[in-house]
């Protein structure tokens, strides 16, 4: 036994002595020590040794894996000072690989910002058709035809149905949509594509993104309606902004409400971004009208709500100054990547 | 509307600053969108008085004047313009006057005369376009006086957004009205309905749908003096953004704008009967009927449109425009004065008919109060007997019964329940009051009577509104909304589409959103056609007529524009196609389309961001087939399918498209219903219990035949041996008239550590299975 242990030892050095590479050397180890490796197969045996012996024979065999544990971690020295490259090939200022990665659209990441703020107020997210009836983009939302109303919103029509379609000019439509399938308490917000026929230059498009919301419920009030968008303006730009709340009319609201928020670029004191007036218009909005409750069924002598409307391309500018719409839509990488 | 300060105090004390009382008009709804100042720089310009005149001795067309500019100052002052005279009084701009467009007046020679200043032309005041000679102001102006002064240029205009509701502010008066309501500041009297003049009226009305005219006022006023307009209308009319004309004209616009009322001048003398008794009929057009406008044109009418007309033809058209042959000239002297009510809705069908908007149409369209047709056609004939020395006659009137005020019954809870602020009901009372309303009010309830030119207020809401808005929404507070805390259900198709751009952009592809609209020329060369698409009825242009059916073309043209200054290009778009339907409306899709641009042929690597794309979402490998089909636009197509259902495509783009698109280089692009897609996705990987055993992985190259699918040769060695976990082919490229493949194949048990020779068996099998299966030569095995 002892015999064999010797053997073992002096093979294994003179094999550890050979190994010129790392890779040698965790092979030699692997054969003498690893798990099926000569040394534990040895050591197996000492279970079949008389009583007496395998105190010894255990030292022995303990003290032989010592030896190469040590030979073999010299011989490791030895090897690592010869093979290691010199430390000066790695210029640690040389450019790392150009790594593929894509870049999302501002529109979309500012969406998620928008998104985000308003699911955390318990807001669900919906969707809606970009092609509508001009039941949903106009009559329900008491816009009635030949009302001066309508002038507001330059329409697409859109040919090849019997019914009167158009490109949907507002993400309003989804509000009554959403309540045919809903009962108060409600609190939606709708983002997506809507159409305007327009000329386009730095401020307009004929496509942009807007983010329709809508609360309905009893007990709602014009104050919930400055205190929920003040607070999503908050969030949005990350600081407290002071606010303005002033009348305008939307036919779907009354009263219908415009928030404008202190201008982002000079603090209020006035410049070319703001028209020199120090206010910056974000929201459109306003208590539900009674009229479109009912025709969302609702009753407006138990319930009130409030809806309000943002344009995500402006916000999305202001966020983070780009200056000219247009570049949202132009596919232009140079655009893109910055973001 | 462009609202002028100085006529608006006609109306109404103002003390505040124009900024303060922009931010009071903007807080209360009327939002002031620019704030101009007008005549301002201009007070180095002075009334001068045209004392000689001498020809310049070194130059034909100009002339030396010498000109008194007030206490004893003479100026020489050479000037080009022929129309200047002696006793003249001219604005005359000092030296270091700085003109509005830019020019500053210096005192230098011209042509070898001293100039001492300028006389000055339309053109250069900033007030017009005019060049053709000098402006020259009435005699009774004063030498030495301010220009600005003695011009009325002074001014303050504000730049209006009015909202279409409120038809009562479309006017000066009505503006000047609503501050009183908003100040407390009470109304100058005016003396508009004050009737003028008693004869009796050489005119008679006949309203024939009177449900189209409820109202018509002719006046006719006579012997009017062919004298210009005085400076201060013209300063007011340029102020409010409308071009002085002549003295009528001037008159009815001036009375438009400060009340609101349009107006139509008919020449008295050109309608039929007009030497002695005009009869004027409102009826509908007749078919066929056309009438030659104020603006030259032809128009052809139907029964839809209502027409003033004399005993003869028509000559305007309702509330839209009036006839040429009528208009009023130089030499009118007898005029009827029309001030009526026309149906809003038919207006406005009429002037969309005829693509006809004019500041007149437009206030008809939104309503004329009722007392207004007498007090407007009261006003003019004030002005054109003091100005004109006319002769007002009585007016003669076809009127319907006056519409019933629209009376709410408010219950007073409504309005702190809406607003979320106290008011008090005495507060509620005065407010509304002040904006013209008669209250009544019981203990629960307010009953609200609008006044006559608030046809707006209809129901509670739009009490309530006001209300608020005389408080000031400004100084509400912000309140938040008290709701059970309940979990918002989530909207799995936002949540798959968000994850997709995020394993997009992972993969290297960067997103863009292009347009809806596109054209035939978009399209075509991707083999589709008009007719598949739903057409915009008033498209912005040609290249922008029809609806995406597919995000390719905009795609791939985006990513052609980026290749031409990069390695490679690789763009995503996620958005709506529009497919026709049976339905009502179109059948909506939600489309993701990549595509790949790179100078060599990017197929397999768009291939393999697909497949990263379907396993990060839960869709396994083998639930995925790709079929090969023809594109008449593709070297190579393929339609993909999960689980058997067709989801999308996958094509590597022919020369003939590459060229089209202007691409140099190759480009693959896929597109995939996201909509059929996330029928298959799931957000929950799924477990298995990790073997211990290590896996043996072997490669095997061989050549076969062309068209053998690399799937027919996968399927086959899947099925060869149940301990085969994995193939995946990693080399191919032709070998004469076949093509050689290198495949690696990965063998594992779940249960034991497998020895070489089962490793080399289970190869064996695979071997076998292939050269039986095809025409197959095994090159290495290894």
């Amino acid at each position: 036994m002892i015999e064999k242990l010797k053997n073992i030892v002096d093979k294994a050095k003179a094999d550890i002595g050979k190994a010129h590479t790392r890779e040698e050397l965790l092979q030699v180890q692997q054969r003498y020590l690893g798990r099926k490796g000569e040394l534990p197969i040895l050591l197996h045996k000492l279970s079949s040794l008389p009583e007496r012996e395998r105190p010894e024979a255990g030292q022995k065999a303990n003290e032989a894996k010592q030896t190469l544990l040590r030979a073999i971690e010299e011989q490791h020295a030895l090897v690592g000072e010869k093979n290691e490259k010199p430390a000066e090939e790695i210029d640690v200022t040389w450019p790392g690989d150009e790594m593929p990665r894509g870049h999302l659209h501002p529109i979309t990441q500012f969406l998620r910002r928008v998104k985000g703020i308003f699911y955390s107020m318990g807001f669900e997210i919906l969707d809606g058709p970009e092609v509508e009836l001009q039941k949903y983009n106009f009559d329900l939302l008491n816009i009635p035809k030949d009302h001066p109303a309508r002038d507001v919103w330059d329409t697409f029509f859109v040919r090849g149905s019997k019914e009167d379609l158009v490109l949907r000019t507002h993400t309003s439509p989804v509000q009554v949509r959403a309540m045919e399938k809903r009962k108060p308490p409600v609190r939606i917000i709708v983002p997506g594509r809507v159409f305007r026929h327009e000329a386009t230059d730095a401020s307009h498009e004929a496509e942009f993104y807007q983010c329709e919301g809508l609360v309905v419920d009893k007990g709602i009030r014009v104050t919930d309606l400055i205190g929920t968008l003040k607070m999503f303006l908050q969030e949005t730009f990350e600081k407290k902004v002071r606010i303005r709340v002033r009348p305008e009319f939307y036919p779907f609201v009354e009263p219908g409400i415009d928030i404008d928020m202190s201008c982002l670029l000079c603090g209020g004191k006035g410049c070319p971004a703001c028209k020199q007036s120090g206010w910056m218009e974000m929201v459109g909005s306003g208590m539900v009208h009674p009229k479109v409750l009912k025709n969302m069924g609702v009753d407006p002598q138990v319930y009130s709500g409030f809806a309000f409307g943002l344009g995500i391309d402006r916000l999305m500018m202001l966020y983070y100054g780009v200056d000219d719409v247009r570049l949202s839509y132009s596919g232009d990488l140079r655009f893109l990547e910055q973001f | 509307m462009k609202l002028s300060l100085n006529w608006l105090k006609d109306f109404i004390q103002i003390k505040e600053t124009p900024e303060k009382l922009a931010e009071r008009f903007t807080l209360a709804g009327i939002e002031v969108e620019k704030i101009e100042h007008l005549g301002e720089g201009l007070d180095t310009i002075i009334v001068g008085e045209i004392k000689t005149i001498v020809k310049h001795p070194a130059a034909d067309k100009l002339q030396i004047a010498k000109v008194h500019v007030g206490k004893g100052k003479i100026l020489s002052i050479v000037c080009g313009a022929p129309n200047i005279k002696v006793g003249q009084k001219v604005p005359t701009a000092l030296v270091g006057t700085k003109l509005p467009n830019g020019m500053v007046i210096e005192h230098r020679p011209i042509r070898g005369i001293d100039s001492e200043g300028m006389l000055c032309a339309e053109d250069e005041l900033g007030l017009g376009d005019d060049h053709g000679g000098i402006v020259i102001l009435p005699h009774d102006a004063t030498v030495g006086e301010k220009y600005t002064k003695a011009a009325a240029l002074h001014d303050v205009v504000f730049d209006l957004a009015l909202t279409p509701q409120r038809a009562d502010l479309f006017s000066v008066y009505g503006l000047a009205r609503e501050l009183s309501a908003l100040t407390g500041v009470s109304l100058r009297s005016s003396s508009y309905s004050k009737p003028r003049g008693d004869s009796k009226p050489p005119v008679t009305v006949h309203v024939v749908d009177r449900s189209l005219c409820p109202r018509y006022i002719a006046k006719v006023i006579t012997d009017i003096k062919h004298t210009p307009t005085p400076q201060w209308m013209k300063s007011r009319l340029k102020a409010s953004g409308v071009r002085p004309i002549n003295l009528i004209v001037d008159v009815t616009n001036y009375v438009m704008i400060e009340t609101g009322q349009p107006l139509h001048a008919f020449d008295f003398n050109k309608l039929s009967g007009g030497k002695k008794n005009v009869s004027v009929h409102i009826r509908r057009a007749g078919k066929g009927e056309t009438l030659i406008t104020l603006d030259n044109k032809e128009r052809r009418l139907d029964g839809s449109m209502l027409v003033i007309a004399d005993s003869k033809r028509a000559v305007a058209i309702a509330g839209v425009m009036g006839g040429r042959d009528t208009e009023v000239d130089g030499r009118t002297s007898n005029v009827v004065i029309e001030s009526a009510i026309f149906n809003p809705a038919s207006v406005r069908k009429t002037s969309q008919r005829l693509g006809l908007r004019s500041e007149a149409s437009m206030r008809f369209e939104k309503g004329i109060a009722w007392d207004l047709p007498v007090r407007a056609s009261e006003r003019v004939a004030e002005l054109l007997v003091q100005v004109g020395n006319g002769r007002a006659t009585r007016i003669t009137e076809s009127a319907g019964k006056p519409p019933k005020p629209i009376i709410t019954i408010l219950p007073i809870n409504d309005i702190a329940r809406i607003l979320g602020v106290r008011i008090s009901p005495a507060e509620m009372k005065k407010s509304l009051e002040r904006l013209g309303c008669t209250v009544t009010m019981s203990p629960d309830t307010l009953k609200v009577t609008p006044p006559l030119w608030r046809f707006d207020l209809e129901i509670g809401a739009d009490v309530i509104e006001e209300i608020g808005r005389m408080r000031g929404f400004n100084s509400f507070p912000a309140t938040k909304i008290i709701v059970a805390v309940e979990p918002a259900p989530i909207n799995s198709s936002d949540t798959w589409s968000e994850q997709t751009r995020d394993i997009l952009v992972g993969l290297g592809f960067s997103e863009v959103l292009m347009y809806s609209f596109y054209g035939t020329k978009d399209f075509e060369p991707f083999g589709s056609h008009s007719v598949d698409h739903y057409e915009v009825a008033n498209p912005i242009d040609s290249s922008q007529q029809y609806l995406r059916t597919s995000l390719f073309p905009k795609l791939i043209q985006s990513a052609g524009k980026n290749f031409h200054t990069r390695e490679r290009v690789e763009l995503f778009e996620i958005g709506k196609v529009f497919h026709k339907s049976s339905g009502v409306l179109p059948h909506e899709q939600t489309m993701v389309a990549a595509a790949s641009l790179s100078k060599t042929q990017p197929f397999y690597r768009l291939k393999g961001a697909c497949m990263k794309w379907f396993t990060a979402l839960g869709v396994k490998q083998q639930e995925v087939v790709f079929s090969k089909v023809q594109k008449t636009y593709a070297r190579a197509a393929a339609s993909i399918a999960i689980r058997g259902k067709q989801v999308g495509e996958i094509v590597l783009l022919n020369d003939r498209t590459l060229t089209t698109c202007k691409i140099r280089g190759e480009a693959a692009a896929i597109e995939l219903s996201l909509d059929e897609c996330m029928k298959f996705f799931s957000q929950r990987g799924s477990f298995k219990v990790l073997t211990p055993f290590p896996a043996v992985e072997r490669d095997l190259s061989f050549i076969i035949p062309h068209e053998t699918s690399y799937a027919t040769i996968e399927s086959l060695i899947r099925g060869a041996d149940p301990l085969i976990i994995n193939v995946r082919g990693f080399d191919r490229y032709p070998v004469e008239d076949k093509k050689s493949i290198a495949i690696h194949i990965v063998i594992q048990s779940a249960e034991r550590t497998l020895t070489s020779s089962e490793v080399d068996a289970v190869m064996q099998k695979v071997e076998n299975i292939l050269t039986h299966s095809f025409d197959v030569t095994i090159r290495k095995a290894g």
